[in-house]
């Protein structure tokens, strides 16, 4: 009995160099977006003692909070997708013999690849923009530039894009012979 | 075609993708790229709308909220707080009919003032309440049914992942929905306890046997009472800050988490291995919500562009029947959708266009919230995609399977249905301590 579920197979079958190196990055940038939560967590508690005990909050948390954010979400975006958490109903999927399965995996892994590297695409023009002008949020004296941010976001987004075109690539191997991916 | 018409199609679509199985926010992102394409008849706008609502849609201090709580809930978890909670609770009702039942409810709604997460609970309390129960020879279905049961306070009582969507969508403040959901969380947890201690008074054999109660002794009742202290008081302090008006939500985040922290070292459970864990873990939460949230901004600029949800709310609200028939219809959507996608997506998908409704039907907005969010997380128990019993089942292992655990919850499907309907016909219950803040 077969059950082919291609996000939670990817570890089983033997990556590609490139792919290696893919995860790896992933991992890395999973990694860090955690840590920059726990990084927040340090700057809130410490804004609030500021405040508390001594009248002086420090100045531009908020802006570096807000900042932060859409910095994690992208670092965290591709691995999300390759530990299989990113959420999809299962119901009628569960259900299809796995050509079907893999079929529908076609579609979804497709449309998925095109959307991100569409993101991609969309935000290029924007990121080279704010790198050349130096880009920030926030008035002065609080100034956080956002371009790295903007950075990330391209990372995060085209590393998701690749990510959906290993799946693909898999569920096409598949499709293709599906004999040889049960021997290994 | 006029843009009604291809939102109709937007929407017909986006149900079709996300039913095959294709990710909800692929199938949101997809189908609010080509629906705005199609009815602007601009390719750039449509392209655009990704590239503004990637970077600005989630760049707001208040979605700091959502990871510093998550965090919150890891770090508590690793310091063993759960398992105190519960023996605790259990050293205190080991000697009612019932008893470690009740505990497990118990412990689920003070394990649910430190996680906003309902999946969470379930699976941490398969681990910790079922196999104690198993000892005492309760009816397995019935134990497995009481986990998944109380499991649903993990989303009611704050803080609440769902309430934190809600309010961002809604632009209802968080804060106030966090104390919203104390009242009735404790009305749920009662009717629960008293479901429990009930259904084994009319049939005993659900509740094998029961303990001798162990000899007072002086030093175990201490134990019991202080262990708990700590999560306790971190609890108190996060919600009480909120209420108090001292924090912000995120600051209470912030202070959770960095309290979550203390405790794992306090109690000498730091490890790196959790740690990793702990950054491993973190994302598996945040990046899939966030991913929703980014593309369900598309959908509901789409729905805005197209004028669908505006119409919605005109027709819904000119219909010749009382308010009470329509809001029960949109319970009844929350429980189908339930039975299809998960609790946060359905509040993405459903909640900008009922909540106008709603609005214009006069009721309370944190009133319909909190009934909104019930009705939601009751569809987590509902075969076939309750989110709840698959976390149950793969937490459990070999140990029970999907039917059983759908069977056992049944009756307490009944139970929170009834709380349901008090929640809806007592709005005092949600609205009175949010108006004292």
């Amino acid at each position: 009995m077969e059950e082919f579920s291609a996000e939670e197979s990817i570890q089983g079958i033997e990556a590609g160099l490139f792919a290696r190196i893919v995860h790896g990055v992933m991992g890395i940038m999973n990694a860090i977006g955690t840590a920059w939560v726990g990084v927040i967590t340090v700057l809130i508690s410490c804004d609030i003692i500021g405040r508390v005990a001594f009248n002086s909050p420090i100045i531009g948390v908020p802006e570096i909070v807000k900042v932060s954010i859409v910095a994690i979400a992208w670092m965290q975006m591709a691995h999300t997708l390759k530990i299989g958490a990113h959420l999809r109903s299962e119901i009628i999927l569960d259900r299809l013999p796995s050509r079907a399965k893999a079929f529908v995996n076609l579609l979804s892994y497709s449309m998925g690849a095109f959307i991100f590297a569409m993101v991609v695409f969309s935000g290029w023009p924007n990121l080279i923009e704010s790198w050349r002008v130096g880009e920030f949020e926030g008035e002065l004296p609080v100034r956080v530039p956002t371009y790295p941010v903007r950075t990330i976001l391209i990372l995060g987004a085209a590393l998701t894009s690749i990510q959906f075109l290993l799946f693909l690539g898999q569920t096409i191997r598949f499709l293709v012979n599906p004999v040889a991916r049960g021997k290994k | 075609m006029d843009p009604l018409t291809i939102a109709i199609i937007s929407v017909g679509f986006v149900f079709f993708f996300i039913l095959m199985g294709v990710h909800i926010g692929v199938s949101l992102a997809t189908v609010s790229v080509l629906g705005i394409w199609a009815i602007t008849g601009k390719a750039s706008v449509a392209i655009n709308i990704l590239q503004t609502t990637s970077y600005s849609a989630v760049m707001d201090y208040v979605f700091a909220v959502i990871p510093l709580f998550v965090l919150m809930g890891l770090f508590s978890t690793l310091s063993g707080a759960t398992k105190e909670l519960f023996d605790s609770a259990q050293y205190f009702l080991g000697r009612v009919r019932g008893g470690i039942g009740i505990a497990t409810v118990l412990a689920n709604a003070v394990f649910a003032a430190i996680t906003g997460v309902s999946v969470a609970s379930a699976a941490v309390f398969s681990k910790i309440a079922f196999p104690e129960m198993q000892r005492l020879q309760y009816d397995r279905k019935f134990g497995l049914g009481i986990i998944a049961g109380s499991a649903i306070l993990g989303m009611l009582i704050p803080p609440s992942i769902l309430m934190i969507i809600y309010g961002v969508l809604t632009e209802i403040s968080i804060g106030k929905l966090f104390i919203a959901g104390f009242l009735p969380g404790f009305v749920v947890t009662g009717i629960l306890s008293f479901g429990i201690w009930a259904m084994i008074g009319f049939n005993p054999k659900l509740g094998g046997i029961r303990e001798k109660p162990p000899k007072f002794e002086f030093a175990s009742f201490i134990k019991a009472v202080a262990t708990p202290w700590a999560v306790v008081g971190l609890i108190a302090l996060v919600m009480g800050g909120i209420w108090g008006g001292l924090f912000t939500p995120t600051e209470a985040g912030a202070v959770g988490a960095a309290g979550g922290f203390l405790l794992v070292v306090i109690k000498r459970k730091f490890t790196f291995t959790g740690l990793w864990q702990i950054l491993m873990d973190g994302g598996r939460t945040f990046a899939s919500i966030f991913l929703l949230l980014i593309c369900a901004q598309m959908y509901s600029r789409m729905l805005t562009i197209s004028g669908l949800a505006t119409k919605i709310s005109v027709w819904a609200t000119s219909l010749p029947v009382p308010p009470m028939v329509i809001i029960a219809g949109f319970i009844v959507v929350f429980l189908i959708l339930g039975c299809i996608i998960d609790s946060a997506s359905i509040i993405l998908l459903t909640i900008p266009i009922m909540h106008p409704v709603a609005l214009k039907l006069g009721y309370d907005p944190i009133h319909f919230a909190i009934l909104s969010i019930v009705a939601i997380e009751i569809g987590l128990l509902t075969p076939p995609f309750g989110m709840v019993v698959f976390a149950m089942k793969s937490s459990l292992g070999d140990k029970a399977t999907i039917e059983e655990i759908f069977q056992g919850s049944t009756p307490f499907m009944f139970l929170l249905f009834a709380s349901l309907m008090i929640i809806w016909a007592v709005p005092i219950l949600s609205t009175w301590l949010p108006s004292l803040m």
